[in-house]
């Protein structure tokens, strides 16, 4: 509302400005008018009409003189009486004070011959034939002086005219310029600032709606963060309010399945958010895909058998580039694939209540297919842009229905395109969603030597480990924790709070291993490495964070660590870090 | 316009001495009429009798002369109105046989007046008599324009209502 008063304001003094120079305009062209006309017309005129009453005159007096009789005696009375009157006109009044101003040698000529007339005005009203010769004499006299002096008169002024139209010319032209110059301006102006406008105001109305966007994600995400929070904070209540004897174990599955929720959704935060930094290393490994496959349909078989629905891999358009062994080696990034495969099949089994969801894998030429096909509620078609933008669920409700940052498709997405390739999504409301992921197709050829990308998980005791270590690491709780676990990989466990203490324990005592926390008071893990390197220590020393960035992986190998276990961290994951270096020992 | 009587006595003696010289010259001069002419109807008015009509008076300036000045005569509507003419444009002619056309009801509006007589004196032929159409200037300076100047006809000796 403000904008468009604004803009009215800006047009309305637009126009009136415009009307204002046009009536200028037309004023100027209407002086310049009259002008010309007062010079061309008034004093000409009125200076030529004497000359001619004095021709008049110098008729009559010859007609009375020729003959003398009362008609010509009066005529010629008449036209003296009309000279004196056009005499007087011209020096009385406003024409008598121009002719003193612009010519008074004239006017004085003039002033001389009613001097004349007024000094014999009785004996001319009488017209004796003596006075009209007289007159005749003068009034010929007057009439030559009288047609010099006017040609001298018409001849300036004609000059001046011409010197004053020139500048009435040079004026208006100069005006009409300025007025279009003007009118060039302000519409320039006008149009740049209505450019300016437009711009600041889709500025403002993207940062609106970013921030809207923003706080809409932010409330999801407390939302998503408080739910699993709750299920941790419930359980251990729940488990302490329950007598020792009993079994906790049902407890114990919802603190697991809260705690990993909450990982899960801090995980796609911090995909996202590095996403959007542009920081993508991108690995081309051989690997099977087909493995990779299974693996990530294992992870969810559980959860989709729970549901009721049928989770399947079909590989049957793969058969002229599979191998002997249902392998399909092919090179590129598993560990992006493995995420954008998790993202869609668990999007799948979150948005399918009942039927089936097939993942189909094909290869045709240099393009590698992978369709994530399900039964479930589908997208609109207004809606299907919206998928793929961050934090775009179809609507709030469905946040609230079926949880989950909203982030899931936006990193699919993005890491698709990363990997050369694209993701699409067919989908009709009420029958179900296929997402395409499109990739480039490198096979290989070579029979390679691979381990298997997905670590099996195993029901059975972790065998134990020994060896002395030292765990560095200020937060009380997770002290526990971590003490917790590495007595139980049977292990023996020193603590240091901070680096300084480290440092010392290092130089009393003799560890095995060193699990170093990063961030810490008075000395942080990576200043510790480098003093305990420098003291030419050769332990192990394992970063163990919750800062999982690159650069600060980077900066733990500078110096001079070996690992890097993220925090949190679970059992086996520990035992598996841990293990390579007590096997290397 | 208000009557104006003698103010003075030095008034009165110039009058007396003007009238003086008008008594010298009448003998020689002859008298002016204006010829009002409407259809086929023609009134003859003397110069001398037309102030006398309704005894009106004007006292203006004029763009021709320099002092303001006392004239006697009668304004255009009532002349029309005594002799009951009506009509939408005058054709005023001078002694010259100069013929102006004066747009009645405009002339009117601005209260055109013909007068006869300066300061009780009948104008003379170089005064710009016998009759003259002027207009309130002094009341009414935005009536100092040309239009008016042009409908201001001297020397006045016919005036044909249409």
């Amino acid at each position: 509302m403000k904008r468009y008063s604004i803009f009215s304001i800006w047009l309305f003094l637009l126009i009136g400005v415009s009307i204002w120079l046009a009536i200028i305009f037309v004023r100027i062209s209407t002086e310049t008018q009259n002008y010309s006309a007062i010079i061309t017309d008034n004093r000409p005129w009125h200076l030529s009409q004497l000359q001619i009453e004095m021709e008049r005159l110098n008729s009559a007096l010859l007609t009375y003189q020729h003959t003398p009789t009362k008609d010509t005696q009066t005529k010629a009375i008449l036209r003296m009486e009309l000279m004196w009157n056009r005499a007087e006109v011209l020096i009385g009044g406003a024409a008598g004070k121009d002719l003193n101003h612009y010519d008074p040698t004239s006017y004085q000529f003039i002033i001389n011959i009613q001097s004349y007339l007024s000094e014999h005005e009785n004996s001319l009203y009488r017209m004796s034939e003596k006075t009209a010769r007289q007159l005749a004499v003068e009034n010929n006299r007057w009439s030559a002086e009288y047609q010099l002096r006017m040609g001298e008169v018409f001849q300036r002024s004609y000059s001046n005219f011409h010197d004053i139209a020139a500048q009435v010319q040079d004026t208006y032209r100069v005006t009409k310029n300025l007025v279009v110059a003007l009118g060039l301006v302000i519409f320039v102006l006008s149009f740049v600032l209505y450019q300016e406008f437009q711009r600041s105001r889709k500025l403002r109305i993207s940062a609106e709606r970013a921030s809207k966007t923003k706080s809409q994600f932010l409330a999801n995400m407390s939302h998503e963060i408080r739910t699993p929070l709750n299920g941790i904070i419930g359980s251990i209540q729940l488990m302490r309010a329950t007598p020792k004897a009993d079994d906790c174990s049902a407890l114990m599955d919802t603190l697991e399945q809260s705690s990993e929720a909450l990982l899960a959704q801090i995980n796609d935060v911090l995909d996202y958010s590095r996403m959007e930094s542009e920081k993508h290393v991108i690995e081309h490994v051989p690997f099977d895909l087909v493995g990779l496959a299974r693996a990530v349909i294992s992870i969810y078989s559980a959860q989709a058998t729970n549901k009721g629905l049928d989770l399947t891999l079909n590989t049957e358009e793969l058969a002229t580039v599979l191998r002997t062994d249902n392998q399909l080696i092919i090179l590129g990034d598993p560990s992006k694939l493995r995420q954008i495969l998790l993202n869609l099949i668990s999007n799948a089994i979150k948005f399918t209540e009942e039927g089936k969801i097939s993942i189909s894998i094909a290869a045709i030429e240099d393009e590698l297919t992978i369709r994530v096909k399900d039964s479930g509620v589908g997208i609109s078609s207004e809606n299907l842009d919206a998928i793929f933008k961050p934090f775009g669920q179809e609507d709030s409700s469905i946040s609230r229905r079926f949880g989950g940052s909203g982030l899931g498709l936006t990193i699919s997405k993005k890491l698709t395109e990363v990997l050369n390739g694209s993701l699409t999504v067919n989908s009709k409301p009420d029958h179900g969603s296929t997402f395409i992921v499109t990739l480039p197709f490198n096979p290989v050829e070579e029979d390679v030597l691979l381990t298997s990308e997905v670590p099996t998980k195993t029901e059975e005791a972790i065998p134990l480990l020994s060896g002395k270590v030292l765990l560095v690491e200020d937060n009380a709780v997770n002290q526990k924790i971590a003490k917790a676990m590495l007595t139980k990989l049977g292990l023996t466990v020193s603590v240091a709070n901070n680096g300084n203490e480290a440092v010392s324990a290092v130089v009393e005592d003799r560890f095995d291993l060193i699990l170093m926390d990063l961030q810490m008071p008075e000395k942080d893990g990576i200043q510790a490495a480098k003093e305990i390197r420098a003291f030419g220590y050769d332990m192990p020393i394992v970063a163990l964070t919750a800062n999982t960035t690159i650069e600060s992986q980077q900066s733990c190998f500078d110096a001079g660590m070996v690992g890097f276990i993220s925090k949190p961290f679970k059992l086996d994951s520990l035992h598996s870090a841990l293990k390579l270096h007590f096997d290397a020992m | 316009m208000k009557a104006r009587e003698p103010k003075s006595i030095k008034r009165f003696c110039l009058n007396g001495f003007l009238s003086a010289i008008l008594l010298l010259c009448t003998g020689i001069v002859s008298a002016y009429e204006l010829t009002l002419i409407h259809q086929n109807q023609t009134h003859s008015i003397e110069q001398s009798s037309l102030k006398e009509i309704n005894g009106q008076t004007l006292e203006t300036i004029t763009p021709w002369t320099d002092n303001p000045l006392t004239f006697q005569g009668i304004s255009l509507a009532s002349l029309l109105a005594k002799y009951k003419i009506k009509g939408r444009i005058a054709k005023a002619k001078a002694l010259n046989d100069y013929v102006v056309e004066i747009d009645l009801q405009e002339a009117i509006e601005a209260n055109a007046f013909i007068v006869s007589h300066i300061d009780n004196q009948p104008m003379k032929v170089r005064n710009k008599g016998p009759f003259w159409i002027i207009f309130p200037w002094s009341e009414k300076p935005e009536l100092n324009d040309r239009k008016y100047q042009d409908w201001s006809i001297w020397q006045m000796v016919e005036l044909k209502i249409e």
